[in-house]
């Protein structure tokens, strides 16, 4: 059975491999020994007769190889070898090997956390089907205004684009509402979205578990049915699948749960907040009738229109489609659609990753640049280990070793390098995870679910190879160059192609000090944006401050006399808590509380209405100002007469500019518009009299200039739902006793969530948030500028002080001649200085040219900020000469008689 | 002056053949097998053991022989060689296509 032999001689080889390779070994010896035996016999001494069967046989070592080759395991054989060659290599040159894996470690694991990051809220912030064929639609005003559609006017649309199928496949509308939830800490208060028919088709995505809803669940007087986002279904029900069929108290209605949305889909995120992202959908019929508000041509708020394109679809097209559809509107609907005649459209992308694109693009950038740099200084690192085995691998070749086994056994090495590093790499990029998550985990979209992702895992993995690859090609085909060998082979002594080499080394340390200095200032500019935020005048006082958003239940504090009804004994009952100082009433929070604007017509002036000028519109209470820590620049702030009799104005310090650039405005009349969109009277003008100016307050973000701003008492429009803010010595103490408070007046308010939407958050927190993004890229960008500047420094050091140990003889023969250690001191800084100052130059032109790509992350710093510009470059400097410094400073110690002789 | 050579390098690819000629006399260890063929040969062919062991291992891999240890008639332990069927059924394969290119170099020496 030839063929079972052959088989059972491969297995011995293969499992009992080192039993195999002695079995070899003994058969030469007992060869040796029989043709001993036979010299012997022929008459020759014991030991003329082993030397004489040992000459017979010729190289064992070779013999043994040539005979191991003959099976197929030959190559994995070579490779093992290989690779304990190279372990055994690299536990000889500790050092090396540690800056070598270090670098790598850092390289791969930025680029994976970063990778897993940008995954995260990138790409699986997205997951519909042909997302780019899916798209916003917003109406735009002939004098450059836009709105979201109104519930009536999407219908008009969908109806229309039945005709237009060559730009609409399918068109859908999200009407945003909560949904109640009463829990052990008391009602909480969930974000819904009702979605027309053909939503989830529109997206394209299927429930992760059940389904989506039937035809006959969409349909007006259906029993309500409801799926759940993956969060909801994880948090409040631990993820348990018989969740499906059961029927769950939302909003006291008994709702059939049918199915569970996969984690990633969070459409619509009605804030960029990951914890205000749709809790629950529904079919938009089970509130056509109840909601008077979604059959109004006039209501603009809480919805989307989406659509999906047909394939191919020009946007030209499509935008001139939306342009007929809406001027027939305009003319058929004059007073609410008058001037309302074209269409935005933009890609869904755009709304879900409009704001953090910027800082991850900047991200990716920024660990591009260092895994360049780690690549480089790799690659240097293994140059120069190289050139210091010149000898040896000489003498490899003279030995036999094709050219071919010699880069493989170099690409072993610098792989088997890649692989501890890029194990390493996965540990440096589990910790950056873990850092992001704690530190802006709760602030930035879905930053709770990053986690290092089984593709960042792959692609670091491809990193990996790439890097090593790179790293290990050129040092192993310049190693093994016929020329190199050729002459090792004629004995020539030290370093082969020195000069060359160093060149190279040169170019790569340049390189480093360039991709550092670049990352340096582009972390400067950041840094100083930052220091310039925390010094912004907020307007206000953050410190101690809780706020809370009261969404009275619905019908019971409809009437405006009921709900101002309800604040007032609110104000009273959280007043009355201990502990509190002052609590205070507003419409909208700033920072993060929303806002709505109002025309300002100024009495007398005759001006056109759409140049009228806007402010952000403001209901408050006499508490308001003193609760916030707010300042009054002119004039006076509402008193309790003024909130009773619902007289006066208080604008800021832009508006006032704005509108009486020289008058005073104390004193002067303006009509206003009811804002609330919600109330019937909306749009109905209001007029007052201006009785204080304010100092500007920050409104949309720290680092959002004012907008003009007005106040007036909040019983003049009673608002239907509040924020009240409160000043405490100790929110954390406080915040239980005032949700007490709230529930003791009337327990059916939503206070139990952990967000403005119907929960306490303190003030301090709202800010944090608004400047996660920032906070986060500032650091992430610092902390690779650091890990850069390390780098190039250990390359910087490595490259000095090989150059030093390569010429000792020289510095030997410099110093015998009478140089002073002032002297070599000089010429060895002088070069180190001389390559750090190179890439500096480089890297200043690199930043120049592409810092004004992070130009809308900077706040009040310009992309060429001079200061950034000199005062980088010179910490550059500084270290560049302490890396040189040390080598330099080890070649003045030299004994000359000693490094004269060494060699 | 002409060269007379005392002995011959083996034509490529003989060698299998050879040690499988010689195998299937008696299963024999590796030194047995080199000095078999030198001594038929009247040392023309001698194999080198560079040769010989590769070439072992090589038929041993494609399943022509099997080898097992034994001892010498010298009391020494070594590895003994034995030609398998497939091995023999091979042999005859290769003497065959050898005999048709010997049968030609020569009609083409004989025609020059």
């Amino acid at each position: 059975m030839s063929f079972l032999d052959a088989l059972r001689h491969r297995f011995s080889v293969l499992v009992k491999g080192n039993a195999h390779a002695r079995a070899l070994d003994e058969e030469t010896r007992s060869h040796l020994a029989l043709d001993a035996e036979q010299e012997q016999a022929n008459g020759l001494s014991p030991s003329a007769a082993r030397d004489m069967a040992r000459r017979h046989f010729g190289n064992v070592t070779y013999h043994r190889e040539e005979t191991r080759r003959q099976t197929s395991l030959g190559v994995v054989d070579e490779l093992t070898q290989d690779i304990r060659y190279a372990v055994r290599t690299f536990r000889r040159a500790a050092g090396f090997t540690i800056a070598a894996t270090l670098t790598l470690a850092l390289g791969i694991g930025a680029t994976t956390a970063i990778f897993s990051i940008v995954d995260g809220i990138l790409v699986r912030g997205l997951p519909y089907r042909d997302a780019d064929r899916v798209v916003d639609m917003w109406e735009s005003s002939d004098n450059g205004g836009y709105r979201l559609p109104s519930y009536p006017t999407f219908k008009d649309w969908q109806q229309e684009s039945r005709s237009w199928s060559d730009a609409f496949e399918q068109m859908a509308f999200v009407k945003g509402a909560e949904a109640i939830y009463v829990g052990d800490k008391g009602p909480e208060r969930l974000l819904s979205s009702f979605v027309s028919p053909g939503f989830f088709q529109l997206l394209g995505v299927p429930a992760l578990l059940g389904r989506t809803f039937l035809p006959e669940e969409e349909q007006r007087g259906a029993n309500p049915v409801a799926v759940l986002s993956y969060y909801e279904w994880q948090r409040r029900f631990g993820g348990d699948p018989t969740i499906i069929g059961k029927s769950v108290p939302y909003s006291g209605s008994a709702t059939r749960i049918v199915g569970i949305m996969p984690r990633d889909f969070a459409y619509p995120a009605w804030s960029p907040q990951a914890d205000l992202t749709t809790t629950l959908w529904q079919p938009i019929a089970l509130i056509e009738d109840t909601n008077p508000s979604l059959s109004k041509r006039g209501v603009h708020t809480d919805s989307r229109t989406i659509a999906r394109l047909r394939p191919g679809a020009d946007s030209t097209r499509v935008a001139a489609v939306m342009r007929t559809v809406e001027q027939r509107l305009a003319q058929a609907y004059p007073e609410e659609q008058a001037h309302w005649t074209s269409a935005v459209i933009l890609p869904i992308r755009e709304e879900v990753l409009g704001h953090v694109k910027a800082t991850l693009l900047m991200l990716g950038g920024a660990v591009l640049l260092v895994l360049l740099l780690a690549c480089a200084n790799v690659a240097n690192l293994l140059l120069v280990r190289a050139s210091g085995r010149d000898r040896e691998l000489g003498v490899r070749a003279a030995l036999g070793a094709g050219r071919p086994r010699l880069v493989r056994q170099l690409l072993v090495e610098s792989l088997t390098l890649a692989v501890l590093g890029g194990a390493l790499g996965i540990v440096v990029a589990v910790a950056i995870v873990r850092i992001v998550r704690q530190t802006v985990g709760a602030e930035l979209p879905r930053a709770n679910e990053i986690t290092v992702e089984p593709q960042a895992l792959l692609f670091a993995l491809g990193v990996t190879v790439v890097a090593a690859l790179l790293a290990g090609l050129a040092p192993a085909l310049r190693a093994t160059h016929a020329a190199t060998l050729a002459r090792l082979r004629s004995g020539a002594h030290g370093s082969v192609g020195r000069r060359h080499d160093a060149r190279i080394r040169a170019i790569l340390i340049a390189a480093q000090f360039a991709l550092a200095s670049m990352l340096l200032i582009g972390s400067g500019l950041l840094i100083r944006s930052f220091v310039r935020l925390q010094s912004v005048d907020l307007g206000f006082d953050p410190d101690n401050r809780v706020a809370i958003g009261i969404f009275p239940p619905a019908r019971k504090y409809d009437d405006p006399a009921a709900a101002s009804g309800l604040y007032r004994a609110l104000l009273e009952s959280m007043n009355a808590v201990p502990g509190v100082r002052d609590v205070g009433l507003v419409n909208h929070l700033p920072i993060g509380g929303g806002y709505v604007p109002s025309p300002v017509q100024v009495d007398g002036r005759t001006e056109d209405v759409t140049r009228e000028p806007q402010a952000l519109y403001r209901t408050a209470s006499e508490s308001y100002l003193r609760t916030m820590g707010m300042r009054i620049a002119r004039g006076r702030w509402f008193t309790d007469a003024d909130i009773r009799d619902k007289t006066g104005l208080v604008v800021n310090e832009t508006l006032a500019r704005q509108i009486w650039p020289s008058a005073d405005p104390i004193g002067q009349r303006v009509t206003l518009r009811r804002s609330s969109q919600q109330r019937p009277d909306y749009g109905k003008p209001i007029s007052g009299v201006v009785i204080g100016v304010i100092t500007d307050v920050r409104q949309q973000a720290v680092g959002v200039k004012p907008s003009p701003e007005v106040f007036v008492p909040w019983t003049l429009e009673v608002w239907p739902w509040i924020t009240i803010v409160a000043h405490v010595q100790n929110p954390q103490r406080e915040i239980p006793l005032l949700r007490r408070a709230i529930l003791a007046v009337d327990p059916t308010i939503p206070v139990a969530g952990n967000t403005l939407q119907g929960g306490f958050v303190t003030i301090e927190s709202t800010l944090s948030s608004s400047e996660a993004q920032r906070r986060l890229a500032t650091s992430l960008v610092g902390a690779f500028a650091a890990a850069a500047l390390l780098l190039a420094a250990i390359g910087m050091y490595g490259v000095i002080a090989y150059g030093v140990a390569q010429r000792t003889r020289e510095m030997g023969v410099r110093m015998a001649l009478g140089a002073s250690d002032r002297r070599i001191l000089r010429l060895i800084l002088g070069e180190g200085i001389r390559l750090a100052a190179l890439g500096a130059a480089l890297g200043i032109a690199g930043a120049f040219a592409s810092t004004r790509l992070i130009r809308s992350l900077l706040f009040e710093t310009v992309p060429t900020d001079p200061l950034t510009f000199i005062v980088m470059p010179l910490v550059l400097a500084a270290v560049a000469l302490l890396a040189t410094y040390i080598p330099a400073r080890r070649a003045t110690r030299l004994d000359p008689t000693l490094a004269i002789r060494g060699e | 002056m002409p060269r007379t050579p005392s002995t011959s390098e083996l034509l490529p690819g003989t060698l299998d053949m050879l040690v499988l000629q010689t195998l299937t006399l008696q299963p024999m260890h590796g030194y047995a097998i080199a000095q078999h063929i030198r001594r038929l040969s009247d040392s023309v062919l001698k194999v080198e053991q560079g040769s010989l062991y590769p070439a072992l291992e090589r038929l041993q891999h494609r399943g022509w022989v099997t080898s097992k240890w034994g001892e010498s008639p010298t009391k020494r332990r070594a590895r003994y060689y034995t030609i398998t069927a497939a091995g023999r059924k091979q042999l005859g394969q290769e003497k065959s296509s050898f005999d048709r290119v010997l049968n030609a170099i020569q009609r083409v020496m004989a025609g020059g």
